[in-house]
């Protein structure tokens, strides 16, 4: 290597110092608030230990239970917009009729707001009113029209469903992009050895595609992990507690003024967050060339 | 060297521009020159706009056009700031904390939340030296008054209550009549459901709306124990100690489990309930009487004045609409630059002629302040003088640190029906709770 061609490190300092500011800092102070009593009831602040985390992992308390629901959605989403979306990108990454039409389709609700698309669920999933019973019932499968966002049993179901929808077009764009990078050589060699698509899908492209799926996988487990707006939307954690996830009862501490204990709980999502992320980062990229 | 000297100037460059951003900002409001000190003082300058920050829907259309009287007057324009009513409570604690309030700022007041969390005697100026204080009415000043002080104004029709409004022909046709005991409230709800009518419309969805009936009948708690109010304020007893409580969440899963909520409850929205009790597809529900006149002005299939009553909740064989006294209310700011100015808008709003004005607008039936006509109309009249002696006030307003966690309960109520919560814990959890607000806030009957 040449080390002459490796710039400065106080190249580096402005935006270190801006990262350190606006992102480190207020994270560290946030991590050491979790160790207070701070509230809007208190005026003063006093150190408190670990009481909050007592609290958080308490079985007296469901924080454990939001803990397993966010897991489960970050299992769920994780798994589901990882396979479709890769489905869908092998198929669009041929020359098919109306392309980039596809492309464009698949890609817009990952454009939309949450918000709007949150709404939008919430009307078509309606089970009194709403677009999909109403359609059900029309063809006569009124065995299948169901209360999606208010049965206990179905409503994580329906917001996993939601968001991969949201998710897939998203996810699809970062493998097209990974699977365009992929020389057509290396298939078209193994075709003439007597390879079939299966085969060279599975020794060629996958292998080839995993630095694309590692960023893939990783960034959908840390939006899962740290997923609030879409769960606020549709069920705003219910009905009861039963898709409450670790965000949503970091907002509701803090809407009742229990600002130690909810740092406390952003803290322990922190910390997963930082092990998950490093754990699959090594995991997944042990085997490639460092140039 | 040069690299050295390039990075000073650069660093130079980043400091100066960050210096001169204030001193340049040519876009300074007549709140900054307010703050500023030394010549410009507060009483020299009349600022052009004050800030209101209020909840959707606490704001009548008539205190709009009494806002634009006052600027016609004293050239001061009143600017709103209506935040959705979900994100209200969050966003004043928020920006209470950071400072960063409007002039004046709304909140639901009672006499316990304006100590614990809304900290008024720090976040609030003391208006006991107004000239309003001394036509405002006691019971409601006292939800606005720590140590004698009055820190708020309301302007808000607390002789309403939540109360069961129902429709009186449907009863009728059916040979009802207004149940006073759960048993006998269960009998209507059968028969009508018997009649293809749902018997109750019960928003569930909005979160907020179906723990009323728990609140509500105080009557019967207070029945129960004369001394309970004190008790549970003296922290001498808990809510876990007497059985009511459980007894009357454990009649609404009653009710719901048998279906009186029909089948769409948890994805019913408060939104909804005017038109469903219009169109006679529900027979009750819990709502404002005030608000029957909005069912009427739909001209459904039941838009008659006749055709609605109220009765009381009659969970636990409660006879009694307990009191609101409370109320969204307005408080200024002690730090805002436009004190003078935002107590010059509320004495405005306080004026004898200026509160006549919202009830004869129909925005209110009455309004907490001497020397005014009211203007009850007959279902309410009648309702009040039924059922309304005023002898109880509403548990969360009544009962310390219950209104704060009013959201929290109704998660676990809502768990509690669909069988994920049993009914001790749902009562254990509101203990657990006020506790929890009352250490934090340090006070002394729980220490």
């Amino acid at each position: 290597m040449d080390k002459k061609k490796i710039y400065p490190w106080y190249f580096a300092v402005g935006a270190l110092v801006f990262y350190g500011a606006l992102f480190v800092l207020p994270g560290l102070i946030g991590v050491g608030y979790s160790f207070t009593n701070w509230s809007s009831y208190a005026r003063d602040l006093a150190w408190v230990g670990l009481d909050n985390f007592a609290e958080i992992f308490s079985p007296d308390r469901d924080y454990l239970t939001y803990i397993k629901n966010t897991l489960w959605f970050t299992a769920a989403s994780t798994i589901l917009k990882t396979v479709l979306p890769l489905a869908l990108a092998v198929l669009l990454v041929k020359e098919v009729k109306g392309l980039a039409l596809h492309r464009a389709i698949l890609y817009i609700p990952a454009v939309l707001s949450v918000l709007i698309t949150g709404l939008t669920f919430k009307s078509i999933l309606n089970p009194q009113y709403g677009f999909l019973n109403q359609s059900l019932r029309a063809v006569g499968l009124d065995a299948l029209a169901a209360h999606w966002l208010t049965d206990p049993t179905l409503a994580m179901w329906s917001i996993i469903a939601v968001d991969v929808w949201r998710g897939t077009g998203y996810v699809m764009t970062i493998l097209l992009v990974g699977l365009l990078s992929i020389s057509s050589t290396y298939s078209e060699a193994a075709m003439i050895d007597g390879a079939n698509a299966w085969q060279v899908f599975r020794h060629i492209t996958l292998p080839l595609l995993r630095p694309t799926l590692a960023v893939v996988i990783v960034l959908n487990v840390l939006y899962g992990l740290k997923v609030f707006d879409i769960v606020y939307v549709l069920t705003n954690g219910g009905p009861g507690h039963r898709t409450e996830v670790l965000y949503t009862a970091v907002f509701s501490e803090f809407s009742r003024g229990r600002y130690g204990v909810g740092t406390a709980l952003s803290t322990v999502m922190l910390v997963v967050m930082v092990v998950a992320g490093v754990f699959m980062i090594r995991v997944l990229t042990r085997n490639e060339v460092q140039e | 060297m040069t690299k050295k000297v390039a990075l000073l100037a650069v660093a130079a460059l980043i400091l100066a521009g960050c210096g001169s951003s204030g001193g340049t900002d040519g876009t300074s409001t007549t709140s900054d020159t307010n703050t500023s000190g030394g010549a410009a003082t507060t009483a020299a300058v009349t600022p052009t706009t004050i800030t209101l920050m209020t909840s959707q829907g606490w704001i009548k259309d008539s205190e709009y056009d009494l806002a634009d009287r006052f600027e016609e007057q004293t050239g001061i324009h009143v600017e709103y700031q209506v935040v959705p009513a979900d994100q209200y409570a969050a966003l004043l604690t928020t920006k209470l904390n950071s400072g960063e309030v409007a002039d004046i700022w709304m909140a639901q007041a009672d006499k316990f939340t304006i100590v614990s969390s809304l900290d008024v005697a720090n976040n609030a100026v003391d208006l006991s030296a107004e000239e309003w204080v001394g036509r405002f009415d006691d019971s409601a000043q006292a939800q606005v008054s720590v140590d004698g002080k009055v820190y708020g104004l309301m302007v808000w029709d607390v002789s309403d209550s939540f109360s069961y409004i129902y429709n009186a022909t449907i009863f009728n046709e059916l040979g009802l009549t207004v149940p006073t005991t759960f048993e006998e409230f269960k009998a209507v709800c059968a028969a009508l459901l018997a009649a293809g009518v749902v018997p109750i419309y019960e928003p569930v969805a909005d979160g907020w709306h179906h723990p009323l009936d728990f609140f509500n009948v105080a009557h019967a708690y207070n029945a129960s124990d004369p001394n309970l109010v004190t008790e549970l304020n003296n922290n001498e007893t808990t809510l876990a100690d007497h059985p009511i409580f459980q007894q009357m969440i454990e009649q609404m899963k009653e009710v719901y489990d048998a279906g009186y909520w029909g089948e769409y409850a948890f994805s019913d929205e408060y939104s909804g309930l005017n038109q469903a009790l219009a169109d006679g597809r529900y027979a009750m529900a819990v709502m404002n009487m005030t608000a029957v006149q909005e069912i009427l002005d739909l001209g459904g299939t039941y838009s008659s004045p006749t055709d609605f009553g109220v009765f009381p909740s009659p969970y636990v064989d409660n006879t009694v609409i307990a009191d609101t006294p409370g109320g969204p209310a307005r408080f200024i700011y002690p730090k805002s630059p436009n004190v003078d100015a935002a107590k010059q808008y509320l004495a405005f709003l306080a004026e004898p002629d200026n509160l006549q004005y919202g009830i004869d607008q129909g925005y209110f039936n009455a309004l907490p302040f001497s020397g005014l006509d009211m203007n009850y109309p007959s279902w309410m009249a009648t309702a009040i003088d039924q059922y309304k002696p005023g002898t109880d006030t509403v548990y969360q307003n009544d009962v310390s640190y219950l209104n704060a966690q009013w959201m929290d309960f109704a998660a676990d109520l809502s768990a509690y029906l669909l069988g994920d919560m049993d009914s001790a814990t749902v009562i254990a959890n509101l203990d657990r709770r006020r506790t929890e607000q009352a250490e934090a806030a340090g006070d002394p009957a729980w220490q």
